[in-house]
């Protein structure tokens, strides 16, 4: 890796996340996309990276094995069975990973809440989570960190549009992967995680629900919480925003609620699950980025 | 035992689903003994099938939705130990249940008939479920939930991918309680058309059709037909077992003339059940296509914040939730206090 320089960055899956990947790589001082592949020649996230005189291949691993030498971090927005066979590849080849796809590998990274600097390096291999478990854990662990917390309910609503054939197929792993690592890094034991998909028209923004339960919750200590760990996140991803303030539900529960709209980058406002994700993304990269290349 | 219908046969399959979705018609409160007499009575009686649980389905017992009084573990061998003759069923909605959390344990409790559901228009999160269910060799039932959210058209197609994804069954759940009978005898005759498997019906009775679009739908050829003890279930109730039963025997549907139910409704109105109730709140979810099993929350919060039950059915019905948006009930009504 030269020092000084920009991380060169390959996206492989060129879906609706490898493509709005790509514009927000592209916005990024630290990192420089350098090849994007696909599986498909008629690709239109391929189409849109040759037209921004980006190197693209239609042979999936392949494309990406054969262009190893020039990469020295991928993202891997591919799916959960191919992401294995990705990250057995770049072993010990001196090139991160961030894993986009539900299948459990890799450290969780999430903005605010995971601060080992171990983790970063460049064979990072790195875990996005999902989107419910980006939007929520920043919350749940700052309440977590302050307050007693016995359980934790999390429950997503997107829009149909915005969940791909990749998310419905994986709802299984989607909740599995969000439990862990709500449990992970809350250290609450007690975890449930929903999803739910809405088809109304105009799309509904994302919508996440928190309900949070213990012995010794207070509103107002929860609301101060929640607005500064809101405040902190808006730095990176101004569009998240709390639109149910903490309530008790019950005698030792509270709901609070934030709606998470995107960038609009290559994908619609409504889809801040998608947006969410890859903000946190590229953050992870360019923590690397700077890691290696100060 | 398992039994599944033919899609040719003349004969209807009885599916008691009382003590799933009565639940909803007492914030999931069912107890224990509850459904240890209930499903003994049902298994008697005649159902074919008892489906249990949460009234939103297996994994759904949460602050969210609603605590169940009793555990999915508990409620399921209860129920197991209770029925002799007829097949213990479960009511799953992928993204409220897991494959691993939940279904895998409901197959160890012996759960023999598992109904897939999803929103009328997303049957592809339903996929992996029902091929899950199928290697597993249970029984894997497709359920499609609040139906006049999608054209007759598009409801086809939904149900023909979880047909081509090994459903053995197909139902129409009228959630809302919004379909006509005219509807529901058009949407019936193109699925028994264009389907090779046997469908079925799940009427609730909001805007007072739940029997009618019951022996609708099974004159159109519907072979499974779902149905609560007194009409206990969401919003105004579901079909009343112990009166379609009788019909059905009438038009030689089923072999048994349900006389024993007359029993059973007596013991279950004593014990447990409450006799639903068709008021101007079920009517206005009705014709406002809301979730049945949302009365109950719209009740709860609409006093709570001191808004008119009117305006939240109205304005939850311009925001086109589905089932399992049960945050939004409390979020519009903090919204319309906001706004007054």
């Amino acid at each position: 890796m030269e020092t000084g320089k920009r991380l060169r960055v390959a996206i492989i899956g060129s879906g609706n996340i490898g493509t709005d990947l790509l514009y927000k790589v592209r916005r990024s001082k630290h990192l420089k996309c350098t090849l994007m592949v696909g599986r498909r020649t008629d690709s239109p996230g391929l189409e849109r990276a040759n037209k921004m005189g980006i190197q693209t291949s239609p042979d999936g691993l392949e494309g990406l094995k054969a262009n190893i030498t020039n990469i020295d971090l991928v993202f891997d927005a591919t799916s959960a069975s191919e992401h294995i066979l990705i990250a057995d590849t770049l072993q010990n080849k001196n090139v991160a990973l961030i894993n986009l796809t539900p299948a459990p590998l890799g450290s969780f990274y999430i903005p605010l809440v995971t601060n080992n600097p171990k983790m970063i390096h460049a064979n990072s291999h790195l875990n996005m989570v999902t989107c419910g478990g980006q939007t929520s854990i920043p919350l749940l662990h700052i309440l977590s960190s302050n307050l007693n917390l016995h359980s934790v309910e999390v429950v997503s609503t997107i829009a149909s549009n915005s969940a791909g054939l990749a998310t419905r197929k994986n709802l299984d792993e989607y909740i599995a992967n969000t439990e862990r690592a709500i449990s992970e890094e809350t250290g609450v034991q007690e975890v449930k995680v929903m999803l739910v998909i809405n088809p109304a028209i105009p799309e509904i923004v994302m919508h996440t629900s928190m309900y949070v339960s213990g012995p010794d919750l207070v509103e107002d200590k929860a609301q101060d919480l929640i607005n500064q760990r809101i405040k902190e996140m808006n730095v990176n991803n101004p569009n998240v925003k709390l639109i149910a303030s903490p309530t008790f539900v019950s005698l030792n529960t509270i709901h609070f609620a934030v709606e998470v709209s995107g960038s609009g980058d290559y994908l619609p406002t409504y889809s801040g699950n998608l947006d969410i994700i890859n903000v946190a993304a590229i953050q992870a990269a360019e923590s690397i980025s700077k890691s290696v290349a100060p | 035992m398992t039994m599944m219908i033919k899609k040719d046969s003349k004969h209807v399959l009885i599916s008691d689903a009382t003590l799933r979705d009565g639940n909803h018609a007492v914030s999931h409160g069912i107890t224990e003994e509850n459904i240890r007499n209930y499903s003994g009575w049902a298994d008697s009686a005649g159902a074919d099938w008892i489906e249990v649980g949460h009234g939103n389905g297996l994994g759904a017992s949460s602050f969210h939705i609603g605590k169940a009084a009793v555990s999915d573990e508990v409620a399921l061998t209860t129920a197991r130990g209770s029925i002799k003759r007829a097949s213990l069923s479960v009511h799953v909605m992928p993204g409220i249940a897991s494959i691993g959390r939940d279904i895998n344990r409901a197959i160890d409790l012996g759960v023999e008939v598992f109904r897939i559901a999803s929103h009328c228009t997303e049957a592809n999160t339903t996929l992996r479920y029902l091929e899950y269910v199928r290697e597993q060799e249970r029984q894997a039932v497709g359920v499609l939930m609040m139906s006049h959210m999608a054209s007759a058209i598009e409801f086809l197609h939904q149900a023909k991918l979880m047909q081509d994804a090994g459903a053995e069954a197909l139902m129409l759940m009228d959630s809302a309680g919004t379909l006509s009978p005219i509807e529901i005898k058009e949407r019936f005759e193109i699925l028994q058309a264009e389907l090779e498997i046997p469908t079925g019906i799940h009427a609730h009775n909001n805007l007072g059709y739940a029997t009618a679009n019951t022996i609708v739908a099974v004159e159109a050829g519907a072979r499974i037909v779902d149905a609560c003890i007194a009409g206990f279930g969401a919003g105004a109730g579901n079909a009343q077992i112990e009166l379609v039963i009788p019909l059905l025997y009438d038009s030689n549907h089923v072999e048994f003339e349900g006389i024993e139910y007359f029993e059973v409704a007596n013991k279950a109105l004593e014990s447990f059940a409450t006799t639903p109730i068709s008021n101007s709140l079920t009517i206005a979810t009705g014709r406002a296509g809301l979730f049945s099993g949302y009365l109950k929350p719209i009740q709860r919060v609409a006093k709570e914040f001191n808004v008119s039950p009117f305006e939240l059915i109205n304005e939850l019905g311009k925001r086109k939730v589905v089932a399992g948006q049960e945050d939004m009930v409390l979020e519009v009504a903090k919204y319309l206090t906001q706004s007054e």
